[in-house]
């Protein structure tokens, strides 16, 4: 389970990068965290990671006060990100069994190259560096890696952004399948499409505050869109709640 | 409080691997960062390039101290053929005036360090007459139009390239990481940040050990075999020392690369502030150390020593005036004791001390300003370490300093032993030490004893090297507790 609890950030400049946001996502759950650039997605993220203290409040993993046990919280919770990389002079196998030690798993070859077929990587990759893989397969050896850390929870910081639309479409099946072994998945992203269709919950960030969640039943019957738009546009007031509107 | 791995939850969502996979107890992570690392620093360009730099300079080193060391112990023995064949046939009255050398030979262990044994005098000839001054200089002169060209040895190695190779090796591990996005990666594994340094600084310390001690060993085996530089127990030791200082100062160096590479943001900036730490720690500082001591503690110049001497003459003259520089012939002298020239060999004997003291103030001064020269470039790691090592095998100028102070005693003994010769003449004056005054038996081969230098021993050295050592293992503890603050702050991107 991911939780977070009036989570605050403020950095030394003054700058209020998260203002007490609040979620949880539970076990077999996406969470989607939309915002556009700078409105605390990744800080968030970097929250829940430990990377940063936060100035108020409590980010959980699995129960677990991430600022008072990171290492604890840590080994609950996967990262995957846009801007994750792998070191591109080690083959694919070599960059999983590594990451797969970290976690302290010992996996033999053979468990490494099932995760890596699980993920959708063809065998002729397997002994190839990473530097020869596309975004694509980079974004899946992450998925792959994730899963071999066997963590109930996953933290994604736009796990699409970068994708061509086929690729992008072959990692939100794989989303969906880790959804479908129970674990709490929060994903920041910017693309409202992929939002919609793999979200169990939706939240809004705007300059740092939560500006708008909502269900995906609820969005059922909205547009998300334009609620995104109209608060990127300064629309509602930032931690106004909008009902949404049932037929 | 630390909770266990998540092993249950996580084996709940995928039952078909995780059953399958079990938990690596025995395997650090720091063993595996740091095979990790390895593996990666293995297959580049610049390792493979900074390794065989490494080797390639330290063959260069039994190579050259080889040459130098069989041409110095030629030209050495050379200068002791000249002196026998002027000893054969010769009277005791002779010996008063013949110079008689007392060499330093060359350091068998300048392949390791022979910063300055290579230029400075190893030959101190002194004559038992005071009318003869000493003479000090080196058999070996070469072309002084040469520029003065700088000792390739292992310290040169590692003061000069290791650190080079280090910061090459070393410029990107962090802030590289962070750039590409793995730093991020890796923290998010349950791997506290001193193990994730100790196993980058343990694969880049590894890799530049490794062709360190190799070349060592080719260097040594090079050395030994090939260019003959005799290597006894005592010298295995210090060769043992300067090694592991190599090692340590290996350790130092890969640390002060990490410790930049966390504080930088981008891997130009790293590597700029790296090459201004070399050129400044290997270059600059030992360049401008010898210009601080000449300007703190400036030796006199040999004109200046020359004036002085000359001054004390004319005062000696002038105290004796009309007492001394009264030399007449034997037969002449015979008739009333040899009554003159027993006063101005007093005399002169006196204006020798007076001249001798000189000569040592000057001398001492300029091995105090060498002192001086090398504790100003102790401020830098690089130089430090060049130090350590002078001073644990015994070179630098304490060696130099210790061959005068052996060879001024040889005077003494040589003199004992001359008088012995001459007692037994009943016809001889026995007035020391001017020619025609002395016995004129010729002196039996082997009646003169030979002049052996004795090397420090390595006790002293270690003594004289403690607060070098505890400056350097004082900067070495900073530079790990910098190395944990900044890797703990680190920014992940």
């Amino acid at each position: 389970m991911i939780e977070a609890v009036d989570l605050s950030k403020r950095y030394p400049n003054g700058k209020l990068a998260l203002d007490a946001l609040n979620l949880r996502v539970g076990p077999g759950e996406i969470y989607c965290l939309l915002g556009a650039k700078g409105a605390g997605k990744t800080t968030a993220i970097n929250l829940f990671l430990g990377f940063l203290q936060p100035t108020a409040g409590r980010a959980r993993i699995d129960g677990i006060d991430v600022a008072q046990e990171p290492l604890a919280a840590k080994a609950r919770v996967a990262y995957l990100a846009a801007t994750t990389a792998f070191y591109h002079r080690l083959t694919v196998l070599q960059n999983l069994k590594f990451f797969a030690r970290l976690s302290g798993r010992q996996a033999s070859r053979h468990d490494l190259e099932m995760a890596l077929r699980e993920v959708g990587l063809p065998e002729s990759v397997f002994n190839q560096r990473v530097s020869e893989l596309g975004p694509g397969g980079v974004r899946k050896l992450g998925l792959a890696a994730a899963r071999m850390k066997g963590a109930p929870a996953l933290l994604l910081d736009e796990p699409l952004s970068g994708l061509d639309p086929k690729a992008a479409a072959e990692v939100v099946e794989l989303l969906e399948q880790v959804r479908e072994q129970g674990k709490a998945l929060l994903i920041t992203m910017q693309d409202l499409f992929w939002a919609r269709q793999l979200a169990d919950r939706v939240g809004i960030l705007q300059e740092g505050r939560q500006a708008l969640t909502r269900t995906r039943d609820e969005l059922r019957y909205e547009n998300l869109e334009k609620l995104y738009l109209d608060y990127m546009r300064g629309g509602p007031q930032p931690g106004e709640r909008t009902e949404p509107v049932r037929p | 409080m630390t909770r266990p791995a998540p092993a249950a939850s996580a084996a709940a969502g995928e039952p078909a691997r995780s059953s399958r996979l079990s938990r690596a107890p025995d395997r650090s992570p720091v063993f595996s960062i740091f095979v990790n690392q390895v593996r990666r620093l293995a297959g580049s360009w610049r390792y493979h390039a900074t390794a065989w730099l490494l080797i390639a300079t330290m063959m260069a080193a039994a190579v050259t101290a080889g040459a130098s060391y069989r041409s110095t112990a030629l030209e050495q023995a050379a200068v002791m053929d000249s002196h026998r064949r002027e000893l054969a046939g010769a009277t005791v009255d002779q010996l008063a005036e013949m110079l008689q050398p007392a060499i330093k030979p060359p350091l068998r262990l300048t392949l390791l360090v022979n910063q300055g044994q290579v230029s400075t005098p190893d030959v101190y000839s002194q004559a038992l007459s005071p009318w003869i001054p000493p003479e000090i200089h080196r058999t070996q002169a070469g072309n002084h139009l040469l520029p003065i060209q700088e000792p390739i040895d292992w310290m040169f190695v590692i003061r000069v390239v290791l650190p080079l190779c280090a910061f090459i090796l070393g410029y990107d591990a962090v802030c590289g990481e962070r750039r590409s996005g793995t730093l991020k990666l890796l923290l998010s594994y349950p791997v506290p940040r001193s193990k994730v340094l100790a196993g980058r600084f343990l694969a880049l310390w590894s890799c530049l050990a490794a062709p360190l001690l190799l070349g060592a060993l080719l260097s040594l085996l090079v050395a030994i075999g090939p260019s003959g530089l005799p290597q006894s127990a005592d010298d295995v030791a210090r060769v043992g020392l300067v090694v592991l200082l190599g090692l340590w100062s290996t350790a130092f160096f890969v640390l002060l690369a990490l410790l930049v590479s966390a504080l930088s943001r981008e891997d130009s900036t790293s590597l700029s502030l790296l090459a201004w730490l070399w050129v400044t720690a290997a270059i600059a500082v030992p360049a401008m150390s010898g210009l601080l001591a000449h300007r703190l503690l400036p030796v006199a110049s040999d004109g200046e020593v020359a004036q002085r001497l000359e001054i004390v003459a004319q005062r000696i003259a002038h105290e004796y005036a009309g007492r001394a520089g009264n030399w007449r012939k034997r037969e002449w002298a015979r008739a009333d004791g040899f009554a003159w020239e027993r006063v101005s060999a007093q005399v002169e004997e006196r204006r020798l001390a007076l001249q001798d003291e000189i000569r040592r103030e000057a001398l001492a001064r300029k091995l105090a300003q060498a002192e001086l020269q090398r504790q100003i470039a102790a401020v830098s790691p690089a130089p430090l370490a060049e130090v350590l090592a002078e001073l644990l095998t015994g070179s630098g100028p304490q060696r130099d300093e210790s061959f005068i102070a052996q060879a001024r005693a040889f005077r003494a003994t040589l003199a004992e032993r001359v008088r012995e010769l001459d007692a037994v003449d009943s016809e001889s004056p026995h007035i020391l030490f001017f020619s025609g005054y002395l016995s004129q038996r010729p002196v039996a081969v082997g009646a003169l004893p030979g002049f052996v230098f004795h090397e420090r021993p390595i006790g002293l050295g270690f003594a004289a090297a403690r607060p070098y050592l505890t400056a350097f293992a004082l900067e070495t503890v900073a530079v790990v507790l910098a190395c944990l603050l900044a890797f703990a702050k680190q920014d992940t991107g």
